[in-house]
């Protein structure tokens, strides 16, 4: 009898003493937020999960998805209806493919290394898979500079392509716009002392290599990489080289084969000044040209022609230093201007230049600024200033491009806004006339529209340390400090606190369920 | 299920043999869960989960010699460290709240000896903290949850007449009477999950603040069961 009981006793014990799993004893990584359609993704990667925060009519509702071991990064591919999910497992790195809804997984692509980065071309359908600089710490030896293009319609991975250069990692990956003709889907890799070109849609393609010599001060890195129009037999790639004189234009065409061919130009910068900044301008008669904003003891800017044909550049010069560019549009949003600028300067002027005519107009923004922002292709810019007048309150000028109703010229108003601490969290709608800002010493946030001036502002429960917009949405978040996550969800038609949410702890969501 | 529980218990105490002078038992004891269930893995390091329990036992000799009625409180709570690494900076608390009635079944082995066996029902409440050092930053109570445990075990005590003779009383009924010892049970114990999927930050004490807050959307962390192999030592003490 009491060896029955032993016998039970011991059953017990084994059936009931099992080790804790490694997931909960290493740190907590997370990674996010991703925008998502209707959705914020976050990534938990010791838990290897995926946390969907999706805005529905009736609030915000919590989804959540086991992933394989390693997840890394999460985007949307195939015209957003799916998601695709970087994992950098040691043993089985790959491309995890999820639904968009239901976040279920449809397919798997195994990539050749732990790749930790993965850049997506805008038709959605390839992706580059590369390294980051920081990607070495984590593996023995290690070849850094490997890219891998993922098709996700054939839901299948090119074979890995070693690119044979000096730097550590790859700078950057950049692709062709849409719309580019025959060029769609080209990747642009930038490496140590040049670019490497892939046609995505041609695994067997040999990459086309352009290589800049480096000068005797030091490495040819391409710091700026821009894309003029790209219709018919060719285009143009502008490039501006860290510490260079010169931008590099680089013709890409494709012979009879239709493999790739390129010719470069090296375009001087007028009076020996070093290129800071670089815009394609999209109006016509431009799509051979290259705007350069550069440095000399004052300030300048050109318009450079491609072939670096002289007699159709146009230079301006301006009686500050400037180092940056913006594209900026007229009221009816189609006129082109240019906004010209120091990003740190204490002279508190904007130019406004208008490349078809070469006119120049100034604006005084009375106070240093140290950063101009706005949204994307409209007709706002927005200055920062650490401070306004003689006061210590920082505060914030927007810039709004007008046609005089007198004359139809085109002119400019500013409007000005103090704000009580120097704004760090801040983004721009995607209908281009809306800015929303958080400030984290009151708590306050705010949705100001540009057009009117008109503004709503609300106090949150936390301090927030970001903002952001949901995609496909009218929602706005903003981003608490919290290792498990806080965001509170505010509608920009309903920015008040009765129609916010807060969700807080959300990536232990589904901690306890069986995994 | 629990109205059952309770009309049953009303019934035997209505009953008239039952207002006759009784045995009766009170134990103190420490009851040792092992939970082996995952669920439980991002709550503890150790699988094991630890209960005060205080009973209180009836004898029910007209219905059986050597049956009790008992009904126990059980409480504890469980401190876990989620994601520590080398520093550990979340603490997992369980704080368990339950009541166990149960039906007791005692062999005298010897005169200092009783063999015992339980079966029983218990009713338990669970409240999950995860907290960041002093911050609470999620909280929920799990509803009551019904569960059945099952023990075996031993109860050494003084023989009764040993006792009596300590205290210059004229020797008695070995089974009978007042005496003190210790128990020792092994056991099984199921409940019903745990659904903790109303998980938010505690709401602030000052009501007009409270209301002022925006809208919280609890989180859902799933449900855990804490099913497995008990064991339980104490002290008991008959009347």
């Amino acid at each position: 009898m009491h060896r029955i009981i032993v016998l039970i006793l011991a059953g017990a014990l084994l059936t009931n003493c099992g080790g804790r799993r490694d997931v909960y004893e290493d740190d907590l990584a997370t990674i996010g937020p991703f925008p998502i359609n209707g959705a914020l993704g976050y990534i938990n990667r010791s838990l290897a999960d995926l946390v969907c925060l999706r805005v529905t009519p009736d609030g915000v509702r919590s989804e959540r998805a086991y992933l394989r071991p390693g997840p890394r990064e999460i985007i949307e591919v195939n015209d957003k209806s799916q998601l695709a999910v970087l994992h950098d497992d040691q043993q089985r790195p790959g491309v995890a493919l999820l639904g968009a809804t239901g976040l279920r997984e449809m397919g798997w692509i195994p990539l050749g290394e732990q790749f930790d980065r993965l850049a997506l071309a805008p038709s959605t359908r390839y992706a580059v898979a590369y390294f980051s600089p920081a990607a070495g710490q984590s593996a023995g030896i290690r070849n850094l500079n490997q890219v891998q293009v993922v098709d996700f319609q054939s839901v299948a991975a090119h074979t890995p392509l070693a690119l044979q250069t000096g730097g550590l990692s790859p700078l950057g990956v950049d692709f062709l716009p849409e719309g580019s003709g025959n060029f769609d889907n080209l990747a642009v890799i930038r490496v140590d002392n040049g670019l490497v070109i892939l046609d995505m849609e041609n695994p067997g393609a040999q990459p086309l290599w352009v290589r800049f010599t480096n000068t005797p001060g030091g490495l040819a890195q391409p710091a700026e990489v821009v894309f003029g129009s790209f219709f018919g037999d060719g285009g143009y790639i502008f490039v501006r080289l860290e510490g260079g004189s010169d931008v590099l234009s680089i013709r890409l065409t494709r012979d009879q084969s239709g493999a790739l061919q390129r010719s470069i130009n090296f375009l001087n910068v007028p009076a020996g000044g070093h290129p800071s900044d670089l815009l394609v301008l999209r109006g016509a008669g431009f799509e051979d040209k290259v705007f350069v904003v550069y440095g000399t003891s004052s300030g300048g800017a050109a318009i450079l022609d491609a072939n670096a044909i002289v007699t159709d550049e146009m230079a301006f010069d301006f009686d500050i230093p400037v180092n940056a560019a913006r594209r900026l549009l007229g009221p009816d949003g189609v006129k082109e201007f240019v906004a010209v600028y120091h990003t740190n300067t204490i002279s508190g002027k904007i130019y406004v230049v208008d490349p078809k005519t070469g006119d120049t107009e100034t604006v005084h923004l009375q106070d240093a600024f140290n950063r101009v922002a706005g949204p994307l292709d409209s007709s706002f810019l927005v200055a920062f200033h650490p401070k306004l007048g003689q006061t210590s309150t920082p505060g914030l000028r927007v810039v709004r491009m007008v046609t005089l109703e007198t004359s139809g010229r085109y002119s400019h108003r500013i409007a000005t806004y103090s704000v009580e601490q120097i704004l760090s969290s801040y983004t721009f709608g995607v209908d281009g006339i809306s800015m929303l800002g958080a400030l984290s010493t009151s708590e306050v946030s705010f949705v100001l529209d540009l057009q009117t001036g008109e503004y709503q502002s609300m106090r949150l429960d936390k301090a927030p340390i970001g903002v952001g917009l949901v995609p496909a949405s009218n929602w706005a978040y903003f981003q608490h400090a919290n290792p498990l996550g806080s965001l509170t969800f505010v509608p920009t038609d309903g920015f008040d606190r009765q129609h916010a949410v807060m969700l807080e702890g959300f990536v232990l969501e589904g901690l306890l369920d069986p995994r | 299920m629990r109205t059952t529980l309770l009309i049953a218990v009303i019934g035997l105490l209505a009953c008239p043999q039952f207002s006759r002078a009784r045995d009766y038992t009170v134990s103190v004891c420490g009851t040792g869960h092992v939970v082996a269930q995952r669920e439980y893995d991002p709550l503890s390091s150790d699988d094991a989960l630890g209960l005060a329990h205080v009973e209180l036992g009836l004898e029910l000799e007209e219905v059986l010699p050597g049956l009790s009625l008992e009904i126990a409180w059980e409480s504890g709570i469980h401190n876990g460290n989620l994601f520590p690494k080398d520093d550990p900076w979340l603490h997992t608390d369980l704080l368990m709240h339950g009541i166990v009635l149960s039906a007791a079944y005692r062999l005298p082995v010897t005169e200092w000896m009783n063999a015992v066996g339980r079966v029983g029902g218990t009713l338990d409440f669970a409240e999950l903290q995860i907290r960041e050092d002093g911050d609470t930053l999620l909280s929920d109570w799990a509803n009551a949850r019904l569960g059945v445990q099952g023990v075996i075990g031993v109860e050494i005590f003084t023989p009764r007449n040993l006792l009596r003779k300590w205290f210059k009383q004229n020797p008695g009924d070995p089974d009978e009477g007042f005496t003190v010892g210790l128990r020792f049970e092994v056991g099984w114990s199921y409940k019903q999950a745990f659904v903790y999927d109303e998980m938010n930050e505690p709401a602030p004490e000052d009501e007009e603040i409270a209301k002022r807050q925006i809208t919280r959307t609890p989180i859902d962390l799933g449900g855990i069961h804490l099913d497995g192999f008990i064991f339980r030592a104490g002290l008991v003490v008959f009347f």
